[in-house]
């Protein structure tokens, strides 16, 4: 039992580890997460099934198993990072399916493996007690979930790297595994295990080598990998592998600062959200009294002034928050806001270009001020998707300024103001007495008037709105996404469906009951997290609180599940209370929005996972809770997961938003509380 | 559900180690990191993808050869595409109907802006001109890091585009106060029938045609192409040929002959060579290059080193470091080159144009100012050294 408990530890961590590591080497997008958790939470459910073959447990097999499960995390992670570059080159990104068939080969080990181990340990307590139930097992599981989330997320993370992590959250399966040591082999197997652990401790460094350059700083922050090339006297930082600031490019921080603020007589406040190499000195050139930056990792605003990419000018106020949340509760007003952000591409970025930031910013500038902002354009030619992205923000941002001025190029740049936009920015800036080595000299060979003609002539006012709860970016950049690799995501999404259908005609009623459960806990999981970032703000601490009181919930309600008698009606009443709390949920999120406290997302994912927690033992009480029986329930209950985690981050959210999404999960549900009624009508009660 | 065996279980984990464990399993996605320089990314032809019959943008290709079996080989670049009839070329704009040869570029311009010329760059050739700039989609390459794969790695059908004959095109760069078209964007080899259509009425109407290309083009075309270009910026994108295969899925060899013809021909040319880290910034290779374009082509035609940015696919590493950009100029002003520029770097003091006579500053660049022009009759004002080029007395006046 101990061992259960201790490898939900490991286990969750480890799946914690490896989602962090995914996004520092691939995409850091939410298509990403979707197919970790979706092969995890598969191969998982494959796991368990394999299990079944398991004729008699023994504890010295559970013994090599779970030294296995140890000596596998930091090989695995050691594993991804050494083929990661030797698969697909150096420097490259890669698409959706090499992505998909990566992750799920190099965490097939260790995600088969886990998804063995639970049923084979429930196999080998009933050897030793008959009747023990499948239930407690779950509620061990679950027990070692919750403490290894919350180890890692409120512990682990910020004192350890990944390779650290791993062994140390492994120590407790390793006490546990020592209890079943078979003998001297057994010990000599514990030995090597602490060595290969050792070893990975030693060479988190090394495992990060830059192709190019060296690597002369390293922080695992709490949003993303960092790290700090040196190449030649060239510094760059770069974000999950992505460079993100180098000592040695003005464009950028030219084109950022010097557009909207040539537009200002005399700019006196000025808003920052992220930061460039260089944009600050540039700021400091207009000499405003106030320039407050608003930097949601403090490792990066820390690394940034370490290295020199950022300076220390008269009038800087840093700020550490995120700032969307911060502008929300901030009573200044400013002359310019300038968004110094990465496409936006994710939830979590897709915030700082919807309606209603672009209202909030509007709030926050003083009459003739200038909101800033840009996305990635095209040297010469827009694609499909990309005009798109171009007009929904043309047209959201046109929701709350009278003029909206686009200017072309590699990064496309909006000016947002209430008075019109002027383009002779190269005369105001020698009118100004201001210097530069990009804007001043290029500006009129790049662009044109014909150019900003062709550009303004693409978007129209019509394009559909970006809204929070509506996120129509996010579909235009993973459409932009998959354009780029030459990829479709249709194929996968049959292939899924097919399968889907495939094992959904296999399953029985309980088992689908579990299934949609399953689909319905990740689901409804994701869309809390997503409507929390949104409506309160992307704070690590808060988001990781809100997946520890999502996972916290399970524990008592499985609990309660196992001491309620009639489970055709419990399943029952579970489904029905599910069902219930979707619609609440809709309500809210719809009426309630950003007015909902952040106990409100807590509390609702505490109770959703009690009562999916509550439905696993009572369908295993409809089932017989013999081991076939328990098998499967726990591997519907991950496949379900699964679908849940990919449908609902991949296609659900960016296609029908927060409120459709929720509403579709109502429709499984409703599915699922039919096909019980009929099950127990057929059974006769 | 019926429950798998322990001997599948063993041997499917078996397997999914083994491709795990392996790169080689991943060949199709990827290539070695070490070297950069295996694996080859060359494009391939595209079976059955032609459109059902001939389009208004379709014009019978000018160079193919007829093959048994409706099969015709396209005679433009080094890939020789053979293309069954319902086939579609590598470069995507050539297709096979009914046994001819078509291509769907034709009058379908995607792109048409008006640029600076340094801005292609050429830096030698009438500075300070304004520059009708056209392309259509499609390349025969594939460069993981291509700044306009928004067009070179579609078919022409896939952009928007819009209708622009060949005269109207000579007529717009007239009417623009454009001095010369240039071919550019993308790759022009693959629209090589709609350049050509344009170029000849833009030579009669006294415009330069400017062809901005990575010079993978056959022998017979590009002594076609001599006849009507007037200047060429070629992309020499590395000095090696498993790079070229495995960074542009092209070869060298097809490169270095498209140099050599266009010295000979006198084809006003400029090179340009990307520093990509990691990639092509191999200085034993950058001299080796330049050791080769001075016994081959002469120290004269000015060699432009560019800074890489993250673009495209490439877009997980850093841009390249000025001092190996500055390492690189030096390696090619040692090896004897004159006119040895260092691009994307605003304000480099490698951007002007210094005499390799006297040394002096002949010609500065501020963007795509000029503020300090020396030249008089095509020689440097201060000592009288013939600088390469072509060079205009009534554009230094406008300067």
């Amino acid at each position: 039992m101990h061992l259960v408990v201790a490898t939900g530890i490991a286990s969750v961590a480890t799946q914690l580890v490896l989602i962090r590591e995914y996004m520092a080497q691939f995409q850091g997008n939410e298509v990403t997460i979707a197919l970790v958790l979706f092969n995890w939470l598969v191969l998982g459910g494959v796991g368990t099934r394999v299990a079944l073959s398991a004729r008699q447990a023994a504890s010295s097999r559970l013994f090599w198993l779970s030294l296995l499960l140890i000596g596998l995390g930091p090989i695995q992670l050691a594993a991804i990072r050494w083929l990661r570059p030797l698969v697909f080159g150096t420097g490259l990104s890669v698409g959706f399916y090499p992505i998909f068939v990566f992750t799920l080969l190099t965490m097939a080990p260790y995600g088969l493996l886990v998804g063995y181990v639970l049923p084979y340990s429930l196999f080998l307590l009933r050897r030793q007690v008959p009747d023990y139930g499948g239930t407690r097992i779950y509620l061990a599981d679950n027990l070692g979930d919750i403490l290894g989330g919350a180890l890692f997320t409120f512990v682990l993370v910020f004192w350890l790297t990944p390779l650290q992590a791993l062994p140390a959250a492994s120590l407790p399966l390793l006490a546990a595994a020592a209890r079943l040591c078979p003998g001297r082999l057994g010990w000599a197997g514990l030995t090597g295990v602490l060595l290969i652990s050792l070893l990975g401790m030693a060479g988190e460094r090394a495992s990060l080598r830059p192709p190019v350059g060296r690597l002369i700083d390293y922080e695992e922050s709490r949003y993303a990998r960092l790290t700090v090339h040196q190449d030649q006297e060239q510094v760059t930082l770069f974000a999950d592998g992505q460079p993100l600031a180098g000592t040695q490019d003005p464009t950028l921080a030219e084109q950022v600062v010097h557009y909207p603020l040539s537009q200002l007589a005399s700019p006196g406040r000025i808003l920052l959200i992220s930061a460039q190499g260089g944009v600050l000195e540039e700021i400091a050139k207009y000499r405003p009294a106030v320039i407050t930056y608003v930097e949601l990792d403090p490792a990066v605003a820390r690394l940034m002034a370490r290295y020199g990419l950022s300076a220390d000018v008269p009038g800087l106020r840093p700020v550490i928050a995120d700032g969307r949340e911060w502008l929300r509760h901030d009573p200044q007003s400013y002359d310019a806001i300038l968004l110094n952000l990465p496409e936006p591409d994710t939830f979590q970025l897709n915030r700082f270009f919807t309606e209603r930031f672009f209202q909030l910013a509007a709030r926050h500038l003083r009459p003739g001020g200038v909101l800033c902002f840009y996305v990635e354009g095209a040297a010469n030619y827009l694609t499909e998707p990309q005009r798109r992205k171009i007009a929904s923000l043309f047209a959201t941002a046109g929701r709350h300024f009278r003029h909206v001025q686009l200017l072309p190029g590699e990064r496309i740049f909006f000016l947002c103001r209430q008075v019109p936009v002027a383009l002779d920015i190269p005369r105001r800036l020698s009118r100004l007495g201001i210097a530069t080595r990009v804007v001043g000299p290029f500006f009129d060979g790049d662009i044109t008037p014909e150019r900003i003609q062709a550009l303004m002539q693409a978007v129209d006012a019509q394009a559909p709105v970006n809204r929070d709860t509506r996120p129509y970016l996010m579909r235009v950049a993973w459409a932009q996404w998959f354009l780029k690799f030459g990829a479709s995501p249709w194929v996968f999404m049959l292939l899924v469906a097919a399968a889907l259908i495939f094992y959904g005609m296999r399953l029985r009623s309980e088992e689908y009951i579990l299934f949609s459960t399953g689909l319905l806990a990740m689901g409804g999981q994701i869309v809390l997290i997503f409507a929390f970032q949104i409506f309160l703000g992307y704070i690590y601490g808060r988001i990781g609180m809100l997946i520890t009181a999502t996972l916290a919930g399970l524990l008592p309600g499985a609990w309660l599940g196992s001491r309620h008698r009639r489970p055709a009606a419990g399943l029952m009443a579970a489904d029905a209370a599910i069902l219930i709390w979707l619609a609440v949920l809709m309500a809210c999120l719809h009426w309630g929005g950003d007015r909902l406290p952040a106990l409100f997302y807590y509390g609702a994912g505490y109770v959703l996972a009690m009562a999916c927690g509550f439905q696993v033992p009572l369908a295993l009480a409809r089932l017989g809770d013999d081991n076939r029986a328990a098998a499967g329930i726990f591997s519907v209950d991950l496949v379900g997961g699964a679908c849940g985690a990919l449908l609902t981050s991949t296609l659900l959210i960016p296609y029908l938003g927060l409120g459709g999404t929720v509403a579709l999960l109502i429709v499984v549900k409703i599915a699922s509380l039919s096909l019980m009624g009929r099950s127990v009508m057929t059974a006769g009660g | 559900m019926a429950p798998l065996d322990r001997r599948t279980f063993i041997a499917g984990t078996a397997a999914w180690l083994g491709c795990a464990a392996s790169a080689e399993a991943f060949r199709p996605f990827g290539r070695r990191s070490e070297e950069n320089t295996a694996g080859d990314i060359r494009g391939h032809i595209f079976k059955g993808d032609a459109p059902a019959q001939p389009g208004p943008w379709s014009h019978e290709a000018y160079r193919y050869e007829k093959m048994a079996e409706g099969r015709v080989v396209c005679a433009v670049c080094p890939h020789r595409c053979l293309l069954s009839p319902g086939d579609r070329s590598v470069c995507r704009s050539k297709v096979n109907l009914g046994g001819r040869l078509y291509t769907l570029a034709f009058g379908n311009p995607c792109a048409v802006h008006i640029d600076p010329v340094e801005k292609k760059p050429l830096y030698h050739f009438l500075p300070g001109i304004r520059v009708y700039s056209l392309a259509a989609a499609g390349c025969n390459f594939r460069c993981l890091n291509c700044q306009n794969w928004e067009i070179s790695q579609f078919t022409p059908e896939q952009v928007r585009h819009e209708p622009l004959a060949p005269e109207a095109a000579v007529a717009a760069a007239g009417r623009d106060g454009c001095r010369a078209v240039a071919y550019t964007y993308s790759e022009p080899i693959t629209f090589i029938e709609y350049m050509t259509a344009i170029a000849r009425p833009a030579k009669v109407a006294g415009l330069k045609n400017l062809w901005i290309s990575n010079g993978y083009i056959n022998s017979g075309p590009l002594a076609d192409l001599c006849d009507l270009v007037d200047g060429a910026n070629i992309n020499l994108k590395a000095f090696n040929d498993d790079i070229y295969r495995a960074l542009n899925g092209g070869r060298l060899a097809p490169v270095l002959e498209t140099l050599k013809t266009l010295h000979a021909r006198k084809v006003h040319l400029e090179i340009t060579n990307l520093v990509v880290p990691g990639y092509t910034d191999d200085l034993q290779m950058v001299h080796a290059m330049c050791r080769w374009i001075v016994e081959n082509v002469g120290p004269d035609h000015p060699l432009h080193f560019l800074r890489f940015f993250p673009q495209y696919k490439l877009d997980r590493l850093a841009a390249t470091p000025v001092s190996t950009l500055e390492r690189c100029r030096d390696i090619a002003l040692a090896q004897g080159l004159r006119h040895v520029y260092i691009g994307n770097v605003p304000g480099h003091a490698a951007n002007h144009t210094y005499c390799h006579g006297c040394g002096r500053l002949i010609i500065e660049r501020r963007g795509y100012q000029l503020p300090q022009y020396h030249l008089k009759d095509d020689a440097c004002a201060f000592c009288g050294a013939k600088i390469a080029g072509v060079w205009e007395e009534k554009v230094k006046a406008e300067k």
